[in-house]
């Protein structure tokens, strides 16, 4: 009988997505925007999926979960707080 | 390559198997339609055998500004905020104008050499951009692969998930099997159906494992980008103002409003002059005979390898050269290469048509991946002949096996669409979809597999074989006479390339059908042994 899911999968690969998507798009603020000024939108969405698959193996699969989820958790709280200091004006 | 600690290596392979499991049969499809998409063009032609069109930039006298006045005759002013005139390679010239306020415009389609209308549509957005029904095929393909036939946005989401669920699909798998140079060069072993089956998918997974990266990336990037991930960063980095950001990714040149009208003539021929040897893809008209106008004109360079696109805007009041942008933002960039690069990586259009006839074949080779992987799944059940095991090889079949069949189901659902002269055969096509999956999983269910393989791939064979005749049926038009009609090497091509894959189906559907088990012998004497034992219970 094949062992089901455990449940901190689904947490890791639906977190994985959240943080992925704010990691991705506070990176619009510090990426230099090239000499068309596009690079700092197109880098961060071409790079997404990689960046959410990487996080969330990680956060799942690390030898040390306790670790990738601070290291994450500490990625995406750096990159809220420059959001919320960006749209705070 | 490193080894990955065991515990670790168990929770990638729990997460690789229920991965599978879930998006198995919906990658497969999403692959296999997008195998097929990567010659969506020449299936377009080989689908509609219309006459051919000279091409715009190979006649002399071409008067853009004539075709221009005889597409816009009595259209309201407001249909000038945005024109766009295309032609693809062998059709009529199209021009299409639409109102920005509200969801109403105007589609012409003229012949380029004669400026003759053949067609006009005014109205509704969606019914002038509708399809006439021998069009549809090659339409319903892309719309199966972009949105897996749902709205769009639930598609692209669906579609975007399933790139995603790919990626971590071969990650996991890389991880997990380690695959090495002596794994990669070995033939998978029969002895056992879970070991062939296990190394089947090991070496196809691995050997495809490059091409396989960069479709799930690219494929998620795709469907991701325009519904998630652009609005993110429009309301972090632009305040929620997408305009803006769409602005400047396109990086279209403003033009000073001042006087005069532009005539459209010399501005085409001075940029067919600047790209010497290029066809013309589209003209785009903005704002045209307003303060303001602008006119940008994309031409495409066929080369052996790949193709090579050149943008030029030209102020609509004087008629001069403003500049030469690349496809993406205002001038070259990182960004801009690194989207002509997934474009070009995605659609196999790197290195022209040897990238898309290598991503053909790797897309139907990577088509079988889901089905190895859930008949393991099956053979790793206790009861492999219950109801589960049973179940999951019935799934296999129709995510594997067919396929072929379903796609000729879903031809002859369109050619008999057209024969009836009844318009838009995207439902009767849904429906043929729906039976071809239906039809394979009760094989599936019913027969033992190789019988089922059999059955299928030999449907599939014949399928094939029959689609030419469907399609010159569909055009009414003898199968011979196609072949001089419209883009006739383009259709002859398309036609040998079925006769061929019809026949090595029928070839592979004959040799299993003549052998007890794919495995050896003893295995599948047991496996009978067994089902006679509990027939004779």
């Amino acid at each position: 009988m094949t062992p089901r899911l455990p449940l901190h999968a689904t947490f890791s690969l639906l977190g994985a997505l959240v943080f992925a998507l704010v990691v991705t798009s506070g990176a619009s603020l510090w990426l230099p925007p090239g000499r068309a000024g596009i690079d700092h939108i197109v880098v961060p969405i071409v790079s997404f999926p990689v960046v959410w698959v990487v996080f969330a193996l990680a956060l799942y699969a690390a030898r040390r979960r306790g670790r990738a989820w601070a290291i994450v958790g500490g990625l995406t709280a750096i990159h809220t707080l420059l959001i919320a200091n960006h749209l705070a004006g | 390559m490193a080894k990955t600690p065991e515990r670790t290596r168990n929770r990638l392979y729990l997460l690789h198997r229920w991965i599978g499991l879930v998006i198995g049969v919906l990658g497969t499809i999403v692959i296999f339609s997008g195998t097929v998409a990567v010659f969506h063009q020449e299936l377009d032609s080989w689908a509609d055998r219309r006459p051919d069109f000279s091409p715009v930039h190979a006649l002399g006298d071409f008067d853009l500004e004539r075709a221009y006045r005889v597409a816009m005759q009595g259209a309201p002013d407001a249909y000038r905020h945005r024109v766009d005139l295309e032609q693809e390679l062998g059709g009529p010239l199209r021009v299409v104008a639409f109102d920005p306020k509200q969801p109403v415009g105007r589609s012409t389609t003229l012949d380029p050499s004669t400026l003759r209308i053949l067609q006009r549509r005014d109205g509704p957005r969606a019914e002038i951009l509708a399809l006439a029904p021998r069009r549809t095929l090659a339409r319903f393909v892309l719309d199966l692969h972009i949105f897996l036939l749902m709205p769009a946005t639930l598609g692209l989401f669906a579609t975007g998930l399933v790139g995603l669920g790919l990626l971590v699909l071969l990650l996991t798998g890389l991880l997990v099997h380690r695959p090495s140079w002596r794994t990669l060069s070995r033939p998978p072993r029969r002895t056992k159906r879970r070991r062939f089956l296990g190394d089947l998918h090991t070496l196809v997974g691995s050997w495809s494992l490059p091409f396989t990266l960069v479709i799930a990336v690219t494929g998620a990037f795709f469907s991701l980008s325009g519904i998630v991930l652009r609005p993110a960063i429009a309301v972090v980095a632009y305040g929620g103002d997408h305009g803006a950001l769409v602005r400047d990714l396109v990086g279209s040149p403003e033009v000073r409003e001042s006087e005069g009208v532009a005539s459209l003539r010399p501005l085409l021929r001075d940029a067919l002059v600047r790209a010497e040897g290029a066809e013309l893809r589209r003209v785009r008209l903005e704002r045209w005979e307003q303060p303001g106008a602008k006119a940008t004109i994309t031409l495409v360079h066929r080369e052996l390898l790949g193709e090579a696109r050149r943008i030029f805007v030209y102020d609509g009041q004087t008629g001069e050269l403003v500049g030469e942008k690349p496809s993406l933002g205002a001038r070259p960039s990182l960004g801009g290469w690194l989207l002509d690069l997934v474009d070009a990586l995605h659609f196999g259009t790197l290195l022209g048509p040897v990238t898309r006839v290598l991503w053909f074949l790797l897309g139907l080779g990577t088509c079988g991946l889901a089905a190895t992987g859930i008949l393991i799944f099956a053979a790793r059940q206790r009861d492999e002949h219950g109801p589960l095991a049973r179940a999951m090889r019935a799934l296999a079949i129709a995510s594997s096996a067919g396929m072929p069949l379903t796609l000729a189901l879903c031809v002859a659902a369109w050619a008999s669409w057209c024969v009836m002269g009844r318009p838009d055969p995207a439902g009767a096509m849904t429906g043929a979809l729906l039976l071809g999956l239906a039809t394979s999983a009760v094989i599936g269910l019913r027969y033992p597999l190789e019988r089922a393989l059999a059955i299928t791939l030999g449907g599939g064979g014949l399928g094939l074989l029959a689609m030419p005749m469907l399609a010159a049926l569909a055009n009414e038009l003898p199968i011979h006479a196609a072949w001089t009609q419209g883009l006739g090497l383009r259709v002859a091509i398309v036609d040998l390339v079925l006769v061929v894959l019809g026949v090595s189906l029928l070839l592979v559907a004959r040799s299993l059908g003549r052998r007890p088990g794919l495995w050896s012998t003893r295995s599948g004497a047991g496996e009978r042994r067994a089902s006679g034992l509990r027939s004779r219970a």
